[in-house]
């Protein structure tokens, strides 16, 4: 076997398989999913429910392995209300766990009385007594009451760094977060959709130049290949995007979000390259035109789904609005190990693909040439 | 929208957690990507058998 000419499809082969088991098989971390009520008037003991999810260990862990039946029981913990804007926390070491709902509830007494406290949002904080811990950002909304003015203040106020809401520990699992909960997966299947678009496009670029360098008429079949395979790639990722948005985003095509408007353009120009390219009918004259039209859509392209939404303070996807995509917040370590993987993976795919494509259209010229 | 989970949370937390799983998107769009990827190769084996047969 020639290792020179197979390497790529051996990377994309053992890329995609590690990717899509691990991506399947690997179970999301602890947390919370759910949480009533999200709005609290001040004034008296209110219970919070709270739904948890993939955190089978909150039951053995409370209870050992007997079996519990129904009803309520006590467990070792405090559920933590922490403030975003002013340093401070409501708090409770009274929680029950609920055997038919497998919900955990807290009893939480709300006073304000006269200290002056804002009404806002708070971030909810599950944390037992092993060390284990359950957290959902901006997930309740507290306000003052209007009765509540006899009693003390249960507010503790000023105590900073008392929960790490970023805390670090590093699990072969995937994180939960908010909205996106299993979801989160379709990182490894849906993004590397537009890597691979943008790395062959970024070699038909490639390749139109060197046509027009040297006028080697294959280096335009395979820039033609590449792009056409590039496009096949793009509509994929529109789709699963579209599939991605309707669960997520409440929609399937949120037309505010100036990514998607940038790739509508994007592709309609890639379209019209295949346009322009089926109308021409000698080869040299078609060669020479595509070439300079994909040597001057690449950059266009790069700037309408990369430049403009990054541009733009109100995209729905990561890394815009200034920030970067791919800092420790966006990304943590786990989604690491399997996204440049997939990254690798379905790019060598669609690589593949398109050198099957061009190797066709090869043939096909040397057959009209005969 | 988190207004309206929360909001059906009490009435039946069994079927809020269904709706919460989004596990479906994700084979969802794995299979949109295998069937277009296999949608492209049937298109390329038709070119094959055409210049297979003018051969």
């Amino acid at each position: 076997m020639n290792w020179k000419q197979h390497w790529y499809k051996w990377i994309a082969a053992i890329c995609l398989f590690y990717v899509i088991l691990g991506g399947l098989f690997l179970p999301l971390k602890p947390g919370i999913s759910g949480l009533s009520p999200v709005k609290i008037t001040t004034g008296s003991t209110q219970t919070l429910k709270i739904n948890v999810y993939n955190a089978p260990w909150l039951k053995e862990n409370a209870f050992g392995d007997q079996n519990i039946g129904n009803g309520e029981f006590q467990i070792p913990g405090k559920v933590i209300l922490v403030s975003k804007g002013i340093q401070g926390r409501w708090e409770t070491s009274k929680i029950k766990f609920s055997g038919n709902h497998g919900q955990l509830l807290a009893d939480i007494d709300f006073t304000m009385g006269d200290a002056k406290i804002p009404n806002e949002y708070y971030s909810v904080f599950v944390e037992l007594s092993n060390g284990k811990y359950l957290g959902l950002p901006d997930a309740i909304f507290v306000e003052r009451g209007l009765d509540d003015t006899a009693k003390p203040s249960t507010f503790i106020p000023k105590v900073n760094a008392a929960i790490e809401t970023n805390r670090e520990i590093f699990e072969m699992k995937f994180p939960n977060r908010m909205v996106l909960n299993e979801s989160v997966r379709n990182l490894f299947y849906h993004v590397p959709m537009w890597f691979a678009m943008l790395a062959l496009l970024g070699m038909a670029c490639w390749y139109a130049v060197r046509y027009l360098r040297f006028g080697q008429l294959q280096d335009d079949v395979f820039a033609d290949s590449l792009i056409r395979v590039g496009i096949l790639a793009g509509i994929l990722g529109c789709i699963t995007g579209a599939a991605w948005a309707r669960v997520t985003w409440q929609s399937w095509w949120p037309a505010a979000d100036p990514k998607l408007n940038g790739v509508a353009i994007g592709m309609t120009m890639y379209l019209a390259y295949l346009l322009l390219r089926s109308t021409l009918s000698d080869p040299f004259q078609r060669a020479r035109i595509t070439s300079v039209y994909s040597v001057f859509i690449f950059p266009i392209f790069i700037a309408l789904i990369v430049i403009m939404p990054k541009l733009s303070p109100n995209s729905l996807h990561p890394g815009s609005g200034g920030t970067v995509g791919f800092n420790k917040y966006d990304l943590d370590s786990t989604m690491r190990l399997f996204f440049y993987p997939a990254v690798i993976g379905w790019i060598a795919l669609f690589y593949w693909i398109a050198n099957l494509r061009y190797r066709i259209a090869t043939l096909k010229e040397k057959q009209l040439n005969k | 929208m988190k207004q309206t989970i929360t909001e059906q949370f009490d009435a039946n937390a069994a079927e809020l957690l269904a709706q919460h799983n989004l596990m479906n998107a994700v084979y969802a769009v794995l299979t949109i990507i295998f069937v277009g990827i296999l949608l492209y190769l049937f298109r390329l084996d038709r070119k094959i058998s055409k210049i297979e047969k003018q051969s």
